[in-house]
């Protein structure tokens, strides 16, 4: 999530021809082509706008096939990023002249003759502006809210169809039918970047934080078995939130919580999963492998949060996250505060899940009696009927009342209910621990 | 030492559009076999655009691309190496070989500098 010097983007173009040969010069950072994919994408439909979105997405893809081949021979050039701006811009030029030549008039033309002239020095700044405002263009209302992550991992994220169904584990086809059909939502009603103004950036905050929230759910919840994907799918979310709560037009108490949030989260990543893959409760996490760097620029991010006088749902989830983070062990964790912060979310954000949660914390704070009369004032009849977790929460009551046998009962329910293997392996451990586990455990 | 052309060949069944993560990771699958061959490499040489065109015996003009069966001329590198053999063992670690692309490896025709001593 680190990015790039600035050095590396500001060039006047002229010194992209040198071949050097040492080994460095064949190396990139991580993630280089997805990133530069996602920020080309975004510069290059700032000045030409959506409507010319397919031919800007080819034109990035071959020159980043372009470079791939040059550079694999020849190394990097110095300033990599300036290449592939001023071969994707000619490329998008070139086309539209052509497509003048056969009679179909093009204002933008006039827009791109001003660009060619100019040399390619772009600032660190005015990159990050045109990745905002494509995030906002994404998150246009018009595009139907599934299809709004699909758009962002594509179109934000330099992610392909293969690696985004991999990610929202659906097929290929179904992809292109959801980016395809937003994208010509967005050709047909949608704005333009250029057009963005600082009302139209606030009407959408709230929208473009839950997919940024979304995308990075995605990525941490079980349900995808590629952990690279998960990783990759939040560290992007990090990425724009990071983006979102530096950037002057977005900067916000509630952009800064979900960042602190996404931070507190991405820290434990590692955590909790052990060396074959399989999923830890936070008991089981060894505390001393969560993120300390990643831990410190969260609760950095929790004090900017905590200025504004603003409090969001974010703000209730960075508080839980933040007490889990800060307790050295499980019996060491403050139910008290989290089960205040739980109270503050199920205000902002009335949920039976966020209720659900809130009585597992009340189940640490007071005891499994009180955590199942907090149980008993649920409302909610689809949590118990779908829901795997509401019925391995009240296993968990259940056997801390000594009830083994309502506890099996209800993990063999939660087992039949639970969405994944790894989920349905989690459920069998505590199965098995059942008659040997004391009560107090 | 003589110095041999590398001809990297792509097979163009095997052309599928690669995501831009999966191009990061064939570049880094070259940079580790250049790497590898250390200073032998005498001209890392460049890629090839893949269209162009032909001027035939009688002038005539055709667009490119030129299959020769499947494959597509995709670049080229000078390398140096004792014998043809040890240059043969060199494209072994080819990464194109991964996507079904062969390298055609042939001697310069001129003298090295030593050997021309």
């Amino acid at each position: 999530m680190s990015r790039r010097p600035a050095s590396t983007v500001t060039s006047t173009g002229t010194d992209s021809d040198d071949s050097p040969r040492s080994s460095e010069s064949r190396r990139l950072v991580d993630h280089f082509f997805r990133h530069e994919y996602a920020q080309l994408v975004a510069t290059l439909s700032r000045r030409f706008g959506v409507r010319h979105w397919e031919l800007v997405e080819d034109a990035v893809q071959s020159a980043l096939q372009r470079a791939l081949r040059s550079w694999s021979l020849r190394g990097v050039p110095a300033n990599p990023s300036a290449w592939l701006h001023r071969v994707a811009s000619n490329r998008v030029l070139d086309t539209l002249r052509r497509d003048t030549r056969w009679g179909t008039l093009d204002t933008s033309l006039d827009v791109a003759d001003r660009i060619e002239a100019q040399s390619f020095s772009v600032d660190e700044s005015e990159l990050h502006d045109d990745m905002l405002r494509m995030i906002f263009v994404c998150c246009d209302p018009s595009v139907p809210a599934e299809s709004r992550i699909a758009l962002a991992l594509k179109t934000l994220c330099g992610f392909s169809n293969r690696e985004i169904a991999r990610a929202l584990l659906t097929t290929e086809a179904s992809v292109a039918k959801r980016v395809t059909r937003a994208k010509q939502r967005l050709r047909e009603s949608g704005v333009e970047p250029s057009e963005l103004d600082n009302t139209m950036l606030k009407q959408r905050l709230p929208q473009v934080q839950s997919v940024v929230y979304l995308l990075f759910n995605e990525g941490y919840s079980s349900t995808i078995a590629d952990k690279l994907i998960r990783d990759d799918l939040c560290e992007e979310a990090v990425r724009l939130a990071l983006l979102m709560a530096e950037h002057p037009s977005t900067r916000c108490g509630r952009s800064a919580a979900l960042l602190t949030l996404l931070l507190f989260h991405a820290s434990r990543l590692d955590a909790r999963i052990d060396d074959h893959g399989a999923m830890l409760l936070l008991k089981e996490q060894d505390r001393s492998r969560w993120d300390r760097r990643l831990l410190g620029e969260a609760f950095r991010w929790f004090r900017i949060a905590a200025q504004d006088g603003d409090v969001s749902r974010y703000h209730a989830e960075a508080l839980i996250a933040a007490e889990h983070c800060r307790a050295r062990s499980l019996d060491d964790t403050n139910w008290e505060r989290i089960v205040k912060a739980y109270d503050l979310l199920c205000r902002l954000e009335p949920s039976p899940v966020h209720e659900l949660n809130r009585a597992i914390a009340v189940g640490h704070l007071a005891g499994p009696d009180a955590g199942l009369q907090a149980f008993s004032l649920i409302k909610s009849e689809s949590l118990e009927r779908d829901y795997y977790l509401w019925h391995a929460a009240r296993a968990d009551l259940a056997r801390q009342m000594g009830d083994i046998d309502d506890a099996r009962e209800a993990l063999q329910r939660a087992w039949d209910l639970a969405p994944t293997n790894a989920e349905k392996e989690l459920i069998c451990r505590k199965l098995d621990r059942l008659p040997d586990t004391p009560p107090s455990a | 030492m003589a110095k041999f052309l590398f001809v990297y060949r792509n097979d163009t069944d095997n052309m599928d559009l690669p995501s831009p993560e999966e191009m990061q990771e064939v570049m880094a699958a070259w940079g580790a076999w250049f790497d590898k061959m250390g200073d032998a490499i005498i001209d890392g040489g460049d890629g090839l655009m893949p269209e162009g065109k032909t001027v035939a015996a009688d002038g005539a003009v055709t667009d490119g691309p030129f299959m020769e069966g499947k494959e597509l001329l995709g670049g080229y590198s000078v390398v140096q190496a004792d014998s043809l053999d040890e240059a043969v063992e060199m494209a072994q670690g080819c990464p194109i070989r991964a996507t079904g692309g062969s390298i055609e490896i042939r001697q310069l025709a001129g003298l090295s500098d030593q050997q021309g001593e």
